[in-house]
């Protein structure tokens, strides 16, 4: 194997825990293994750091509030299994680090709940705004296809809007409205956030890789001239493939 | 020799005032439209473009040597700089977050030759190479850092824009100081240095730079640099983290303002 070929298998050993680990990597005849794992951990901590930081914006935004700080519960040592099994951008290692995220915000929250009544559910929010970015294997189709990695959630709180305007004590004030919100990550790793019209969420619903334009439209009953329209937004935002 | 920072959106106002001692701003990425300061900032300082696009990819996107002409042509940079990095699997298809130090072959050696041509034809300005952290010691390289970068400023032409963060990094999993990781380095070839503040990274089990302003070590560091240097334009304080306090970025200019011999504006 060449250098760019041994260059090529660090990387990949510095970003997918399997990988480093399997005795086919050739990264490991250049590099002993403690330093391969202990500059993963580093490399992965700072990814996580740096996207729990981006996205997880709303709590984030609240912390002046109830004194707890998103990107801080990936600081201690607890997260370490986690990182050395990382693989970076899984949806998987994406998954447990939410899940070790919103543990840290809610655990005995119950003060910040009477001060923010809607704590839990703006951790449910960025928890999906953060995981919409990662992926899994992305399948194929021709047909529109939904895309598995996009995130379809109910709130009963409206937190589609910024939150920006303050009320009593710094806290903004959120109708208290059932919404459904998708999350999904376009081509380019921008994730987004909607409010599907019905017409959306339909599409969403039947594009399953086997049903054509002209089937879908059908289907929802809608022009196909806004159904063409509604499937290339859609498409684009990364909703469906 | 003049003093510079990098930018951050977040520290205009505090660079902003700083501009009796400052000269020179390096910018890492375009400017958000909403940045407000960002015009200002342009009416009164000078820059260098450190746009980091990664010299290992043979395949480098139209897209992303487009974007460097234009920031080129926005803001007339002094320097454009480049690090020594590859980051990114040559098929495109893993790219690390954190800059990574190649393996110091002769292949890869001419891989970068190639990509500073490929700059070259799209900006004006001297090109600077920069080195990055070495935090993971590898074998398998020709030869070592030092040496891998004399040749390429050599066959480039360029200049080297000296990271001693990165040095402190290096130097530690070469298990020697910094001045001895020096020894082979072109520090008469050198247009920029960087400096900033350090802690102790508990994963890599060494240093790691901080947000934080230059230490005494670092700023000793310095000194010992600026000595070897002749042709050493501008020392950067590295400020571009977002959690860097506003104090601190002032000390930091002030901590180094009081260690070189700048100019007068």
């Amino acid at each position: 194997m060449n250098g760019f070929g041994l260059q090529d298998s660090i990387i990949r050993s510095l970003s997918d825990a399997g990988y480093r680990r399997s005795a086919a990597n050739p990264a490991l005849h250049i590099a002993s293994v403690e330093s391969l794992n202990r500059a993963a951990r580093f490399l992965a901590r700072r990814y996580y750091v740096s996207r729990v930081g981006r996205f997880y914006q709303k709590t984030g935004q609240l912390s002046h509030v109830s004194g707890r700080i998103p990107a801080r519960a990936l600081q201690g040592r607890d997260v370490d299994p986690i990182l050395d099994a990382a693989v970076l951008g899984s949806r998987e290692t994406a998954e447990s680090i939410a899940a070790c995220v919103d543990k840290a915000l809610t655990r005995e929250d119950a003060e910040i709940v009477a001060r923010i009544p809607y704590w839990r559910e703006l951790v449910r929010y960025d928890s999906s705004y953060f995981l919409a970015e990662a992926r899994s294997q992305r399948p194929v189709s021709e047909m529109p296809l939904a895309n598995p990695d996009a995130l379809t959630i109910d709130f009963d709180w409206d937190l589609f809007r910024e939150l920006g305007h303050s009320g009593e004590q710094g806290i903004p004030e959120i109708p208290r409205q059932k919404t459904t919100l998708v999350f999904c990550c376009d081509s380019k790793g921008a994730v987004s956030v909607t409010r599907p019209t019905d017409v959306a969420m339909q599409l969403m619903a039947l594009a399953d890789g086997t049903r054509s334009l002209v089937a879908l439209a059908e289907a929802v009953n809608y022009p196909q001239q806004r159904t063409d329209a509604l499937v290339d937004c859609l498409r684009k935002a990364g909703a469906l493939l | 020799m003049r003093l510079g920072v990098f930018y951050h959106p977040q520290l205009a106002r505090q660079t902003l005032a700083l501009a009796g001692k400052l000269r020179l701003i390096a910018v890492t990425s375009a400017p958000a439209e909403d940045d407000a300061a960002f015009a200002e900032i342009r009416a009164k300082f000078t820059f260098s473009l450190h746009y980091w696009l990664g010299g290992y990819r043979e395949s480098l996107p139209e897209e992303a040597l487009l974007r460097l002409e234009e920031m080129a042509a926005l803001l007339r940079p002094e320097w454009v700089v480049e690090r020594i990095e590859s980051c990114e699997m040559s098929d495109g298809g893993r790219r690390l977050e954190e800059p990574l130090a190649p393996l110091y072959t002769q292949d890869s050696l001419e891989q970068f030759c190639r990509f500073a041509g490929r700059v070259r034809r799209r900006v004006t300005a001297p090109l600077a190479w920069e080195n990055v952290p070495g935090y993971l010691p590898a074998r398998g390289a020709e030869m070592r850092e030092g040496e891998f970068i004399r040749r390429l400023l050599k066959q480039t032409g360029s200049k080297l824009a000296l990271n001693l963060p990165a040095i402190w990094v290096s130097a530690h999993h070469a298990n020697c100081t910094p001045m001895e990781y020096l020894e082979e380095f072109p520090l008469e070839e050198t247009g920029i240095l960087q400096v900033a503040g350090m802690e102790q990274n508990l994963d890599l089990g060494g240093p790691w730079i901080s947000p934080s302003p230059p230490s005494d070590e670092m700023l000793t560091l310095m000194e010992f640099v600026t000595e070897r240097t002749p042709k050493l334009q501008v020392i950067l304080l590295d400020a571009c983290f977002a959690e860097l306090p506003p104090p601190a970025f002032a000390e930091g200019v002030e901590r180094i303002t009081l260690k070189a011999r700048f100019a007068s504006a």
